[in-house]
Order: C-alpha cells, then sequence, then structure tokens
C-alpha cells in the first residue's frame, strides 16, 4: 500500500446489512442485497461496478440522497436510516460534499455564486460565504475564473467549480460520481490530480465510477455486482499522482 | 433570513432570465389591479360628489314637497297630489315658528327665458325664495348681496344669478347692478351665486333667485312650493320631523287614518340611495377584479407548473447540497408573489396614468372637480395584499410540487 500523508482514523461510515428495493408495478427490483461496509477518516475508496451493479443505489444512500428499505446506516455514529427529509437535507448540506459527471452546476450563477449555494442552505452570512467560495476556488486553483458562469469555463474548470462547491462546507466525505467521466483523458488526469492533493491533505474521498483508471487511483476498491459487495480490499496496483501546481492551504477537514 | 433573501434574489434571477414570459403572465393581474384600483378611484370620486350633494341639503334639513324625491312609492300617486300651496308655506311656518330655525319656501321654473341685451338664455332656472334662504344654506355671496325681507315683503325686482348665468350673460364679471329681463320683465342684479359644480342635481349654477312673492307675480300663484325646515342640529330631525308632520297634515286637512298626501324627505333618503348606487358600482367591479384575478392566477400557476419541470434539475441539485423542502417551496413561492407584485406595479402605474389623465380631462372640459388625481394609499395597500394573496394562492400548488420532488429522480432530469 502506498504512503499517504495522514493517517486513517475513526469510522464515518458504517453500513449494516442495507438493502434497497424498489417496486416497480408486480416487480420488486433488489437493487442492493445486505451490504455491510466501513469507511474511515481520510480513506481513499473507489466503489466499482457495471451498469446496474447497485453502485449508484449505494452512492445515493451514502449520500443520503435516497434511504435503504433495510438495515442500519450511521453516519459518524448518527443514525441517519431513520432519519426526516429536513435531517438527511441537513447531513447533505454539512456532511457531504457531491461531485457529479456533469458537473450539476446552475447555469444562470457564476462560480463564486455556486460554491457559495451550500453555505446559503446552511444560512450562514453573505460576506462570510463569500470569503469562503473564493478560498474554496484557490483549493482548486480557480482564483482567476471567480465571476465566470459555467457557460464561459471548460469541461475541467466546471468540474473544479463542483469540487469547490463540494469543499466549501468543509464536508467530512467527498463523494464523487463519475467525476472524469465527461472530461477528456488529460483533464481527466487533471481532476485526479486534485482528489489526490485534496486526500493528502486530510480529506476522505469515496469515488464511484465503472473505469478501472479511475478506480486505480484510490487505496481500496470495493467492487458491486447484482447489488452484493463482491470484494473490499487495498489497491495493490494504486497509481501515485504527482503533486499539482495548486497552492496548499489548509485542510478541508478540520 | 438569510435563505428569504436569496429566495428574493433567485427569484429576480428567474425572472429576468424570463422577461417576456414573465410579463405575459402578469396580464390578468396587471388588469385585475386596474380594475379593482380604478373602482376604488371611481368610488372615491362618487363618494365625493355624493358627500358635497349631501352636504349641500344639510344634514338637518327637511324638504316638504309633494313628491318623495327618493322614488319611493307611487310616482303617479305622488303627480296627483295637491302641490303645496304657498300659504299653506304660511301656516305651517307659523306652527313651526318655535320649533324649527328655519322654515323656508321654494319654488322653481325651468326653462325660463333670460335675456341680457341681445344675449339670451332658454336653459335658465327661475328660483323664487325669500332673504332667509342664504342664511339656511349658510352661503356666502361670490359678489354682491342678496335680497333683504323688504324685498321679500314688497317683491322687489331684483336677482341672485348663479355662476353659470353670470359667465354667460357677463363674461367680464361686472354682472352687479346691471339689468336682465325675466319673461320680459327687468329685474336688477345683487348679486352672484358661488359656483358649485356641475355634477349637483340643484342646478345652483344656472339658477336665478328672485324673492317669491316676484316669482308668484311672474308665474302664478299655482306653482308648486317645496318647504325647507331646517331643524337646527341633527339631534332635533326626529321632533321637527313629528311636528312637521303634524303641522302638514293639520293644514292639509288630513283627517285621523288617513295617509299622507305629501312627502318629508330627508338626506337619508339620499345616503339609501347612494348606498344602492354603491353597491352597484362594488358588485360589478368585484365581478371584474375577480374575473382578471381568477385569470391571472390561473396563468401564474400555469407558468409556475412550467417553471417547476423545467428546473427539475435544479431542484435536485439544490437538494443534493442541502435545501429543504421547505426552502424549496419558499423559492418557488417567492417567485409567484414577485410576479403577482410586478403585475401590481404595473396595474398601479396604469390607474395612475388613469387617474391623473381622467381627473385633469374632468376638471378642465366639464369641470368635475371631485376626481382625485392620484390612487389613494389604502388602496394601494390592498392592492399590494391582493396580489400577494393571489400569488401564494397561484404558486402553492406548483411549490409544493417542487419541494416534494426526489432529489434522486430530480437529478436525473435532463
Amino acid at each position: 500500500m502506498a504512503p499517504q500523508a495522514t493517517s486513517i482514523g475513526e469510522p464515518i461510515i458504517e453500513i449494516h446489512h442495507v438493502s434497497r428495493r424498489y417496486v416497480m408495478g408486480a416487480e420488486t427490483i433488489h437493487a442492493l442485497r445486505d451490504v455491510s461496509l466501513t469507511i474511515r477518516r481520510n480513506e481513499y475508496v473507489a466503489i466499482m461496478g457495471p451498469s446496474g451493479s447497485g453502485k449508484s443505489t449505494l452512492m445515493n444512500i451514502i449520500g443520503c440522497l435516497d434511504t435503504p428499505s433495510g438495515g442500519d446506516y450511521f453516519f459518524e455514529g448518527e443514525l441517519v436510516s431513520k432519519m426526516s427529509d429536513n435531517e438527511l437535507a441537513q447531513i447533505r448540506n454539512q456532511q457531504i460534499g457531491f461531485v457529479f459527471q456533469t458537473f450539476n452546476l446552475l447555469a444562470r450563477n457564476d462560480a463564486v455564486k455556486n460554491v457559495e449555494l451550500p453555505l446559503v442552505y446552511a444560512g450562514i452570512s453573505r460576506q462570510e460565504r463569500q470569503e469562503r467560495a473564493v478560498e474554496a476556488l484557490r483549493q482548486v486553483a480557480l482564483e482567476d475564473r471567480m465571476t465566470h458562469k459555467p457557460n464561459e469555463l471548460s469541461g475541467g474548470q466546471r468540474q473544479r467549480v463542483a469540487i469547490a462547491r463540494a469543499l466549501v462546507t468543509r464536508p467530512s466525505i467527498i463523494l464523487a460520481d463519475e467525476p472524469t467521466g465527461n472530461l477528456d483523458t488529460a483533464t481527466g488526469i487533471d481532476i485526479m490530480r486534485l482528489f489526490e492533493d485534496l486526500w493528502r491533505k486530510g480529506n476522505t474521498i469515496i469515488l464511484v465510477t465503472h473505469e478501472e483508471d479511475v478506480a486505480r487511483n484510490a487505496a481500496r476498491i470495493i467492487r458491486v455486482r447484482d447489488g452484493k459487495i463482491e470484494s473490499d480490499a487495498p489497491n495493490p496496483n494504486r497509481i501515485q499522482m504527482a503533486a499539482t501546481a495548486a497552492p496548499t492551504t489548509a485542510p478541508a477537514t478540520p | 433570513m438569510t435563505q428569504f433573501i436569496e429566495s428574493i434574489r433567485l427569484a429576480v434571477s428567474a425572472l429576468v432570465a424570463n422577461k417576456m414570459r414573465g410579463a405575459l403572465t402578469t396580464l390578468g393581474v396587471v388588469i385585475g389591479i386596474f380594475f379593482v384600483l380604478l373602482m376604488g378611484w371611481l368610488l372615491t370620486g362618487l363618494d365625493n360628489v355624493l358627500d358635497e350633494t349631501l352636504a349641500t341639503f344639510g344634514d338637518d334639513i327637511l324638504y316638504v314637497d309633494k313628491y318623495n324625491w327618493a322614488g319611493d312609492g307611487d310616482w303617479f300617486e305622488n303627480r296627483n297630489r295637491k302641490s303645496i300651496t304657498f300659504d299653506q308655506y304660511q301656516r305651517v311656518h307659523q306652527r313651526l315658528a318655535s320649533t324649527a330655525e328655519y322654515v323656508i319656501p321654494t319654488t322653481r321654473a325651468n326653462g325660463a327665458s333670460v335675456r341680457y341685451g341681445d344675449d339670451e338664455l332658454t336653459s335658465a332656472v327661475v328660483f323664487g325664495t325669500n332673504a332667509e334662504y342664504i342664511q339656511m344654506f349658510g352661503g356666502n355671496l361670490k359678489e354682491g348681496r342678496f335680497f333683504s325681507e323688504i324685498e321679500d315683503q314688497s317683491g322687489g325686482f331684483v336677482v341672485v344669478i348663479g355662476a353659470n348665468v353670470s359667465n354667460s350673460l357677463f363674461p367680464k364679471g361686472d354682472a352687479v347692478g346691471r339689468v336682465v329681463k325675466i319673461q320680459g320683465i327687468p329685474f336688477t342684479v345683487i348679486g352672484i351665486m358661488p359656483k358649485r359644480g356641475s355634477l349637483l342635481a340643484d342646478m345652483v349654477d344656472d339658477q336665478l333667485l328672485i324673492p317669491i312673492k316676484r316669482f308668484f307675480g311672474l308665474y302664478g300663484n299655482s306653482f308648486r312650493v317645496v318647504i325647507n325646515v331646517k331643524a337646527g342640529g341633527t339631534e332635533r330631525v326626529e321632533d321637527v320631523r313629528y311636528a312637521t308632520l303634524g303641522a302638514m297634515r293639520e293644514v292639509r286637512s288630513i283627517a285621523l287614518g288617513e295617509r299622507d298626501d305629501f312627502s318629508i324627505n330627508t338626506q337619508d333618503q339620499f345616503r339609501k340611495q347612494s348606498d344602492q348606487l354603491r353597491a352597484v358600482v362594488w358588485a360589478v367591479g368585484l365581478v371584474m377584479t375577480g374575473l382578471s384575478f381568477l385569470v391571472g392566477s390561473i396563468g401564474i400557476m400555469n407558468i409556475m407548473f412550467v417553471s417547476v419541470v423545467e428546473r427539475t434539475k435544479e431542484i435536485g441539485i439544490r437538494k443534493a447540497i442541502g435545501a429543504t423542502r421547505s426552502s424549496v417551496l419558499q423559492q418557488f413561492l417567492v417567485e409567484s408573489i414577485l410576479l403577482c407584485l410586478i403585475g401590481t406595479a404595473i396595474g398601479v402605474l396604469l390607474t395612475s396614468g388613469v387617474a391623473y389623465a381622467g381627473a385633469y380631462i374632468a376638471e378642465k372640459y366639464w369641470e368635475i372637480d371631485v376626481l382625485d388625481s392620484t390612487i389613494s394609499v389604502s388602496q394601494l395597500v390592498l392592492a399590494v395584499v391582493v396580489s400577494v394573496v393571489v400569488g401564494v394562492l397561484a404558486g402553492i400548488i406548483p411549490a409544493f410540487r417542487a419541494s416534494r420532488l426526489d432529489p434522486v429522480e430530480a437529478l436525473r432530469a435532463e
């Protein structure tokens, strides 16, 4: 296993015998069956699987966008599988930073406004929002693109804005769903370098992907198939990215 | 609070992004607000007319006539009654002398011929009364003096003219002291009445007031007399009314159990009539306003549904990064209210323009000075309240639907 800057800490995510069923008409689809896993602070985990394997469902549950049909899910020791809509919204807002394949930025807002958005829902004052958004954009080396709208940015820059938005609340985990899926190879490598960098600064990163090349960056790979965990092991072939040019600042995780 | 400010900012940017659509959507609200304010404006004008009219009638004056002025009862029966004569007036006057403040006879002849030199008026109204008339209405003259008791007694050939008569015959304003011919007989102008405005039914501006004795000299004794009884304070009206009723029945020799063959008219009757008129204006206005707001709110609801569907992905993103149901609900509700408020603002501007122009034109061309040139603050407040309510009602269902969207589903939308 490759050396890391910080050590693995206490469990953040504990999933015990979680299942997820969808009822579609007369048919019941078992997207997840009896899945258990633990992810600790400052891990770098890739969740892999072909489409239809249940990895998206698992990601939605980890990300508190969806709740399991059975089993228990503890996030930072709290049982989230029984939480109300509002409590889940609060967890998503403060503990989880999402990075999506299609970036999911708001087209009418510039970079700073996009990054500020989670802080709006956290009820943070305008001035503090702005300061923290600027700081987050600096972490992804986008300080010269702050007032650009998404359509004035390249794909890689958009994904950096999305990563800054994920970082700005100083979440417990960064949950990235195919973060390089819409990018060319070179830009994809850039983004993976950024994740590496964030990990080294102490962040916990969960990548969801179907690409071996992307998964190879992670220190641990969980393979999902037919709604079950097929394997869960450290990644012996980890590619260690060279450090980026991004200026180093304090870790996003306290 | 932060979120609320943010909701407003978001709503503004969403509306700015769809200016044309927003403008068209608010049309219904614009029309609704336009009607409600226009109605309020007209009613204020109407109230002003009524107040002025009622003020000129005086709130403690009874008008005894063979006709019921408010149009109650059978008009033909009214018409067939015997007119009140000057002799009857005098006898009533005697009986009420200690009860009422003033008891004054008036009589009028329409369509009199009035000449000054070669100029002739044909639509003038000759009005016979006595010297106390001007005191009873507490009125001052614009110029000159009213006729005296001596002129009353002697039936002098003197006349006090209304403002329109003065303007028509003496455009230079030098009426006092001139001699006009009424029905071919010369009268000296001794005073000019102040202008009253053309909306009032009594046509004071077109009147020529002469001593009542002279009136009978001109037109004969058979003209219908109206007895004006001023109670001397509203608290005395009922007593005086009762006394007047008794005096009239006695003078007119009405046996016990027989019906009155005269009417005692008061301001209250006009108030009742005007209240009916107001109710009609309100009802028409409310129906029109209601319909416009119904159309307007359906338009807004429709556009809000479209907006929610178009922005499903955005809602998903917002929820993924921590928006609660209530903040999504608030966002769309604020947008809907803002749409309504924009419509209201346009409606207010439109009505203000109409009110300003309307008041100006009415004053300048028709000498109607009762219309306000601005919309009153209370009506503006009403308009804003109504539009917020419409905004909430029209926006609540789409906003609720948006707030209930499943984040996973919403994120999948394109």
